[in-house]
């Protein structure tokens, strides 16, 4: 995506919007109201910080842990974070040999409830395209350069399932509370193109 | 690939919250936005995502006979 890509007329796409909501509201099929709670979720409520409480609740609670890797959305029920009826989300997770990455090669799925509305370059073509063929390129250009040795995993999401990577502890946070830990974890690093931050 | 943030005007985010609420009161099933997505986005793949969304989702909402 490029800026010159917004240059388009935006008014008219605008009323192209405003024409389908009004479409569906005059024929009763949906109401504004729902439209705004759903609106104000993604725009405030639901996002990256939610699929960081999970991972940092599975760095220290090892039974969590598990439970989330054999069904992640039943453990993200346990701490309210809810799926949308019908998509299942499944967490990977990366350890010392494996490395894994989502992307999704047909649109734009992603697990919306744990990390909210994917970033622009996530449904850009380049990232679409290139994730499956040369991972360890792309990721090497998103700043992330991976050992030759550590095999890449790339998840492609479907209308069904999202994927959430639990990304490696970082070294030296050994000893940090849960909350704290949370803060160390990236959207990119459960997107898997990035990594935890460091402790400071 | 540098570019950020999930939405950049409020018409895009009302478009897909719009979508949602459709799935949520059971008039569309998710895939009946998705499928239309995933063509319009190979069809043209230089026009902006968001551009993309709102025909799959007009060309959904054709679909039920509206429009």
């Amino acid at each position: 995506m490029t800026a010159e890509g917004h240059d388009s007329a935006p008014a008219d796409i605008e009323l192209r919007v405003a024409a389908l909501e009004k479409v569906m509201i005059e024929a009763g099929l949906v109401a504004s109201d729902t439209i705004d709670a759903i609106v104000d979720t993604y725009e405030n409520q639901v996002g990256p910080h939610l699929g960081a409480a999970a991972v940092a609740r599975a760095w220290v609670d090892e039974d969590f842990r598990r439970r989330l890797l054999d069904d992640a959305t039943t453990a993200l029920a346990e701490l309210g974070i809810g799926g949308v009826q019908g998509e299942v989300v499944v967490a990977v997770e990366n350890t010392e040999r494996v490395h894994n990455a989502v992307v999704c090669t047909l649109c734009s799925c992603y697990p919306w409830p744990v990390l909210g509305l994917p970033p622009a370059w996530y449904k850009s073509p380049p990232y679409r395209a290139r994730m499956v063929r040369e991972p360890r390129a792309v990721l090497a250009e998103m700043g992330l350069q991976l050992d030759p040795d550590v095999e890449i995993r790339v998840w492609d999401s479907t209308a069904e399932i999202r994927y959430l990577v639990v990304p490696r502890r970082p070294a030296g946070s050994e000893g940090m509370e849960e909350e704290d830990l949370a803060a160390l974890v990236t959207r990119d690093s459960m997107i898997g193109t990035g990594e935890p931050r460091l402790p400071s | 690939m540098t570019d950020d943030a999930p939405f950049d005007a409020p018409w895009q985010l009302r478009g897909f919250a719009l979508a949602r609420s459709l799935v949520e009161r059971g008039v569309l099933r998710w895939a009946d936005v998705r499928v239309p997505l995933a063509a319009e986005l190979q069809a043209h793949p230089e026009r902006p995502y968001w551009e993309s969304f709102v025909a799959a989702l007009e060309s959904a909402v054709g679909r039920l006979g509206f429009r």
